[in-house]
């Protein structure tokens, strides 16, 4: 990385709970492409003043994590299209003061669909409706897939989320079908407890 | 078999699909792509295949 200066575009993300990753990343491809840039993951209690901050200071790029994704749509200038369907950011862009929200996460997944060219037609049980569940289940939309059941047992966002890609909602993954493909958004597999819900056809 | 969590990217889920012999994409792949397409908008730089790889191996290496 250069020696901080003045010039140096800043970036940074906003989280709950940061992880290192996107820093390293981020910096990592700073200092081998020879970017006058920096990266730092920040957390706050204050989502408005934050996005205050990214304007008074001229801050280049925001990263978006749980769970801000949904909160922070109102308090930027504009939301690409992709993004306002899915009603869940994760990327803000300064560009001179106008704030321009998207999701790169849709787009992660819809790529990784067609370089793992999984096949359209195949049944898909995908399990959590939260920010990051809105942009994968979009994705396999856009994709082409017509069935697809979102297992949630939040019985608002659940309905609510199948319903706006015309898919099926259970609570209880026990009333779904087996699927060819098992896509998981929750966090069940972070500490590797509940196992016995893990399994699949 | 697709599992989005990002970290630890071996979840149990993934390790039993490898398990089983399913085609497995993983949570590190999509956190991957995803910040690659962010740093895209933020730097205007495009990245290649291998940049994104490495960065990702970097990010995951601690």
């Amino acid at each position: 990385m250069p020696i901080l200066n003045k010039d140096m575009q800043v970036c940074i993300s906003l989280a709950a709970r940061p992880s290192n990753i996107g820093t390293r990343f981020h910096n990592f491809l700073y200092d081998e492409l020879g970017l006058n840039f920096a990266y730092k993951a920040f957390t706050t209690t204050d989502l408005p003043g934050a996005v205050t901050g990214i304007r008074a200071l001229g801050v280049r790029g925001c990263s978006v994590s749980m769970p801000f994704k949904e909160a922070i749509i109102p308090l930027v200038d504009v939301v690409e299209e992709s993004a306002a369907a899915i009603e869940s950011i994760n990327t803000v862009v300064n560009d001179d003061g106008v704030l321009t929200a998207s999701n790169t996460d849709y787009e992660a997944v819809a790529s990784l669909l067609a370089s793992h060219a999984v096949d359209p037609s195949a049944s898909v049980l995908l399990r959590g409706s939260g920010g990051m569940a809105k942009a994968v289940t979009a994705a396999f939309r856009g994709a082409g897939f017509e069935r697809l059941t979102v297992v949630a047992r939040n019985d608002q966002t659940g309905p609510a989320l199948a319903n706006q890609y015309g898919y099926e909602w259970v609570a209880d993954e026990r009333d779904a079908s087996a699927a060819d493909v098992v896509v998981n958004v929750t966090p069940l597999g972070m500490r590797g407890d509940q196992q016995d819900t893990l399994a699949f056809e | 078999m697709f599992d989005v969590v990002a970290f630890p990217s071996e979840t149990p889920l993934v390790r039993a699909g490898r398990a089983a012999g399913k085609r497995v994409i993983t949570g590190a792949e999509v956190i991957a792509l995803q910040a690659a397409r962010q740093f895209e908008r933020y730097t205007g730089v495009a990245l290649t295949d291998d940049q994104v790889r490495r960065a990702s191996e970097f990010s995951r290496a601690e």
